[in-house]
């Protein structure tokens, strides 16, 4: 697979992540994330007929321009999504917050969530 | 236990099944009203004391309204950031073609034509063919300046209407809701059919401008814009206007001056007017606009490359000698009177023939197409007096379309996540309404990891995208 085409294919798995996240429904988030397991293993597996198909290895990989502007769209797409996820995401806590008083210090602030902090996506 | 008593009971039971099934009915026939929720029919049970004649049973209570006024926000937010970016869209998708990036047809083609004509004509300076292409490129070129200041005018023009015609939206729907106000003072119940038309109204206001709703504790609704502007208080309107607004001491006085929202006192509000499609128009007509075409302060992008290359061109050409020894003779001619005229009145000087074109340059050392040549490389030229902020005509003119560009690109990216989020939150609205709070919290949190599981793959296609960019050259 060249790297145009796992690009396209990336691609299209976010697409279709991104519509089924318009309806948010548990089972529905666990076949997202299995989508962008799916992506990783696209964009990391082994380039089969292309030298241009730049994998994680130890230097520079030879490609031309349109590989380069390939790659800039799927990053746009991802952190597109990123942002839709994110906005979600945020949505709930807010609600957890509001509804459940849960997630607040002692002090009345809105806790920081424990674990990593959250992602952000520029675009 | 008496007949009557059982019998009295049992009426009650009725009656109390009888109203649930009315507020069953109620949801169904409402089920595609906009901004209605769901209503839930609540029975109470009955003391159960036979001794002293209790005898138990249901009664009727009120229906209680579903809505969750946390996820009613949510979706007016998204709705007001979507209104906003959509305008803003919209709006510059009129100013793009101006600039096209392809360098295909608008100001930078007819430059780029311009500059190749000299260039043409410095190869040959005594072509009577290639003197007249100039003459033809510059006169395209002008043409180009007045048709670029021409739909940014129409489209100021636009923007302009759009924002009365949305303040005058904003002040109808702000009405329904002072008219909420008045009929939910003259009942003591809530009205479900009022409620739905009620949120109904918040939503599409805050598609209009970012409104906020306060729910007082007598049952009415104040309504702030941005926060902070009044726009209702109990049964009280306080209507918005726009108007045109001008410093006292402007520079340049026949400009098109800039557009401010006006509260019921006359007072200057746009700086809270945050969201919504008349924010995002506000930003268009305000500041992005005024960058191109000019205000009162500024002279504007287009109206600068229009003087610098009219004024660097006519000079380069008078330092020159046309072909009879005569000082060359001007090639442009604009409206100097104001520097916000500048693009609209460039054209070829009406006196100029291709015989009056000056190639030649004195110097010394005299270059027979010494002048055709510096003007031939003045698109790039980096000298003080040919620059613009410091960059060359072309670069300046490469980084206004970068910055329309950026400008629709942001606005089509936020328009497409504003949609999604508003898609989302109203899903999610949809969800949980109609069950009780732990199923919705159970619901929520389960929503809630499912998300975190997500953000966090997309987080590791983000790192190994850019590290597969990085890797690519």
């Amino acid at each position: 697979m060249t790297l145009k085409q796992r690009c396209q294919a990336g691609e299209a798995k976010l697409e279709q992540v991104s519509n089924a996240l318009l309806d948010p429904r548990p089972e529905i988030l666990d076949y997202c994330e299995a989508e962008l397991q799916e992506v990783v293993a696209i964009l990391t597996g082994e380039p089969a007929d292309s030298v241009a198909a730049p994998v994680v290895s130890d230097g520079p990989v030879a490609a031309d321009r349109a590989d380069r502007n390939d790659l800039l769209r799927l990053r746009h797409r991802i952190r597109l999504l990123g942002m839709q996820v994110q906005n979600a995401e945020n949505l709930c806590q807010g609600w957890i917050q509001l509804d459940l008083s849960q997630g607040y210090t002692e002090q009345g602030r809105p806790a920081v969530p424990p674990g990593e902090p959250a992602a952000s996506f520029e675009v | 236990m008496g007949l009557f008593a059982n019998l009295t009971s049992s009426v009650r039971a009725l009656n109390a099944f009888e109203q649930s099934l009315e507020v069953a009915q109620n949801n169904v026939s409402n089920a595609s009203t906009a901004g209605y929720a769901k209503q839930l029919a609540t029975l109470n049970a009955l003391p159960f004391q036979p001794k002293t004649g209790l005898l138990g049973g249901v009664q009727a209570g009120a229906p209680q309204s579903t809505r969750d006024e946390y996820l009613e926000q949510a979706v007016q937010y998204q709705n007001s950031v979507l209104g906003n970016y959509t305008a803003q869209a919209q709006s510059l998708g009129g100013v793009e073609p101006i600039f096209d990036v392809t360098g295909q047809t608008g100001i930078i083609a007819a430059l780029n034509s311009m500059f190749q004509s000299f260039s043409a004509w410095s190869a040959n300076p005594d072509s009577a063919a290639a003197r007249q292409d100039v003459l033809s490129k510059a006169q395209d070129l002008g043409a180009s300046f007045q048709q670029a200041a021409s739909v940014l005018s129409s489209v100021t023009g636009n923007i302009g209407n759009q924002i009365d015609s949305t303040v005058s939206q904003i002040n109808t729907l702000a009405s329904q809701v002072r008219d909420y106000n008045v009929q939910r003072g003259q009942s003591s119940a809530a009205d479900s059919g009022l409620d739905a038309h009620l949120h109904d109204t918040l939503e599409t206001l805050n598609g209009l401008a970012g409104v906020t709703a306060r729910f007082e504790s007598d049952g009415s609704v104040t309504l702030l814009l941005g926060g902070q502007t009044p726009l209702v208080i109990g049964n009280h309107q306080y209507s918005l206007q726009s108007g045109n607004f001008t410093p006292a001491v402007p520079v340049n006085p026949n400009a098109t001056p800039s557009i401010q929202i006006l509260d019921a006192n006359g007072q200057d509000v746009t700086g809270h007017v945050v969201g919504g499609t008349l924010g995002g128009l506000l930003t268009v007509r305000n500041s992005v606009l005024p960058g191109l075409q000019g205000d009162s302060q500024q002279a504007g992008a287009l109206n600068l490359i229009a003087k610098k290359v009219a004024d660097r061109v006519n000079q380069l050409l008078a330092s020159g000698k046309d072909p009879s020894g005569n000082a060359g003779a001007p090639l442009f001619t604009y409206d100097a009177s104001s520097a916000v005229n500048t693009a609209r009145s460039l054209a070829i000087d009406p006196n100029i023939t291709s015989n009056t074109l000056a190639a030649l340059n004195p110097g010394p050392p005299q270059v027979a197409n010494g002048i055709a040549l510096s003007l031939s490389g003045l698109g790039d030229s980096t000298a003080a007096t040919d620059t613009i902020a410091g960059k060359s005509i072309l670069d300046f003119l490469n980084g206004q379309t970068q910055i329309i560009g950026q400008q629709v690109a942001s606005a089509t990216s936020g328009q497409t996540v504003a949609q999604q989020s508003l898609t989302q939150a109203q899903a999610l609205r949809t969800q949980v309404s109609g069950v009780s709070l732990n199923a919705e919290a159970i619901n929520v949190m389960e929503l809630q990891r499912g998300y975190q599981a997500i953000s966090k793959m997309i987080t590791v296609i983000d790192g190994l995208t850019d590290t597969l960019i990085n890797m690519v050259q």
